[in-house]
């Protein structure tokens, strides 16, 4: 508990610090980097879900949203849909990919080494790859929606108002997470499952569909951001791993189960990235902010653990 | 209620640690004995369904079980207060004890009346309901175990060894409850300690290697030099 008010203590100071020195030397800075955090969150929540509760990391995380947002195409280009339109589609069928994922491939790893866990959800992350590069080429794909050139200027500084939509998205699903986990039955029986799987069996839970459920909603939640990257990204088969390492980080940096802190860790990370970025040359330097963060993250952790910090 | 195991065997991929078990818990309570890696547990698990069978079978009310799956057995009015208590240590004793109850139809609509019992057999849950379950000291952590087990409104409780790592006058208490549990509900309990479960069964079962060595009513097990010898230390 003691340790957890520290790093959040210390997110939220981090988090004030940037935003001050941002706003006075370069708030457009600010402003991308809130908008990047979000997007950074929106995908790392189904993440930390299926971590906390499954307890795989699939690190075909980003393959799964490419997937989506390939999807929200086909659908848009067949049938003249907005990819809004096209997102409830999209999550739906992504709920039962994300279903039949998990009965026929990582359900059977679920009791195997870590280490074979990684390896088969890595095999998964190349099939899917692989997969569209075969079907869809690696072309870059992009869909020309008007709405989200959108923008705002506020004093001297001018910014896309569209982006805040994945913040929004961000915040919708930590809120709508939050109360299905503490609200619902299923989502109660979910937080039993993940606190002790061998517990929730002798209550009466039947943890492999629980397990299937949650990774299913988790999938559909990246169906729902597929269509949300392909508004205003352009994707092609690699475009997921990205991703998936970006969101293995944060849910890392938030702690297992802590789905709150993946929004604070989220914005820890896009606006210092954003700051680096405006630094002239500093554009190269933003993915060694990332890694160092994680680092330093880890590593504080580590030591408040061995310090004794509880 | 009643529940019988046929001639079970069973164990752990090429290890048979049940051979050719047959039990009957009726209405009463019955224990069942033996000293460490005996199988007592191994026993609870393969009533659950958590260890598949290598021969026999088992009935429940009439019914036969062995064949389902864990989570339909304890729907079905099973439950069991593990060795290790297996609570959810991140959930307040609270929520301990509805999750308990809400993953099984009959026991989410009794929810509220249960919970005043289980509240009325171990007030210190009430004191502490607030609390989480994995800040508690071991003692309240078995009597939650047990609470929760009761949520589910179960046909039969079956615990497993629970007076393991508890000092003796906690011990007592458990045990004291029991006694008036009993009263209410079929229990079937595995232990090593013999002195306190003497007073709570009215039937025993001695389990040694895998084999029920014994079996006779609480007054006659008590009587038994061989076990007094082994387990009473007279
Ligand atoms: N998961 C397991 N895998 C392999 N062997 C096990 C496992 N659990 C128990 N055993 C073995 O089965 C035997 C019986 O154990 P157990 O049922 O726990 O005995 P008891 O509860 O009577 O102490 C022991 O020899 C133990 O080592
Ligand atoms: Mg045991």
């Amino acid at each position: 508990m003691r340790q957890n008010k520290a790093v959040i203590g210390s997110a939220v100071g981090f988090i004030g610090v940037m935003i001050i020195i941002l706003l006075i030397a370069k708030p457009s800075a600010l402003i991308f980097g809130i908008q990047r955090a979000g997007l950074y969150a929106a995908i790392a929540l189904p993440m930390a879900l299926v971590l906390g509760i499954v307890h795989i990391v699939n690190l075909a995380h980003g393959e799964m949203m490419m997937i989506a947002a390939y999807l929200t195409y086909s659908i848009c280009v067949a049938f003249g849909l907005d990819p809004l339109v096209a997102m409830v589609p999209t999550a739906v069928i992504m709920f039962f990919v994300g279903m039949l994922l998990f009965r026929f491939t990582i359900r059977y790893a679920l009791k195997a080494p870590e280490l074979n866990q990684l390896i088969l959800t890595f095999g998964l992350a190349m099939v899917l790859s692989q997969g569209i590069n075969l079907l869809a080429t690696s072309q870059p794909r992009k869909l020309s929606v008007d709405y989200v050139t959108s923008s705002a200027t506020i004093g001297n500084v001018s910014f896309g108002t569209y982006d805040f939509i994945f913040l929004a998205v961000a915040v919708i699903f930590l809120t709508g997470l939050m109360l299905f986990l503490k609200k619902t039955r299923l989502g109660k029986a979910a937080m039993a499952v993940g606190q002790n799987p061998v517990g929730a069996q002798f209550v009466g839970i039947n943890v492999i569909s629980t397990y299937t459920i949650i990774f299913a909603i988790a999938s559909a939640m990246l169906g729902i951001m597929g269509a949300f990257f392909i508004t205003k990204m352009s994707i092609f088969p690699t475009v997921g791993g990205a991703y998936t390492m970006k969101s293995f980080c944060l849910v890392a940096m938030a702690g297992i189960g802590n789905l709150p802190m993946v929004l604070l860790s989220s914005l820890v990370l896009g606006i210092s990235e954003s700051a680096v970025q405006s630094i002239p040359g500093g554009t190269g330097w933003s993915p060694l902010v990332f890694f160092g963060l994680i680092i330093a993250v880890i590593l504080f952790r580590s030591y408040a653990k061995t310090a004794g910090v509880k | 209620m009643k529940l019988e195991l046929r001639n079970i065997s069973c164990g752990y991929g090429k290890l048979t640690v049940l051979n050719g078990v047959s039990l009957t818990v009726d209405e009463g309570s019955v224990g069942l004995f033996g000293p460490n890696g005996a199988g007592k547990t191994t026993l609870i698990h393969a009533v659950l369904g958590m260890v598949p069978l290598q021969n026999g079978e088992i009935y429940f009310d009439g019914e036969r079980i062995d064949t389902k799956k864990t989570h339909t057995i304890v729907r079905q009015g099973i439950s069991v207060v593990p060795q290790e208590r297996e609570l959810f240590p991140a959930m307040t004793v609270l929520e301990n004890l509805q999750v308990g109850a809400e993953n099984i139809d009959r026991a989410r609509a009794a929810m509220a009346d249960t919970l005043e019992l289980v509240y009325s057999y171990f007030p210190i849950l009430k004191e502490r309901q607030g609390q989480y379950a994995g800040t508690m000291s071991g003692g309240q952590q078995r009597m939650l175990a047990v609470g929760r087990a009761l949520m589910a409104k179960p046909k039969l409780l079956i615990l497993d060894e629970p007076s393991l790592g508890l000092q003796p006058s906690i011990v007592h208490e458990l045990f004291d409850i029991l006694n008036i549990m009993k009263k209410e509900i079929s229990i079937f309990l595995t232990e090593q300690n013999l002195r306190e479960s003497l007073r709570t069964v009215g039937k025993g079962y001695i389990l040694e290697n895998g084999h029920i060595v014994l079996e006779g009513d609480a007054d006659g097990l008590a009587n038994n030099p061989q076990v007094t010898r082994a387990y009473l230390g007279l």
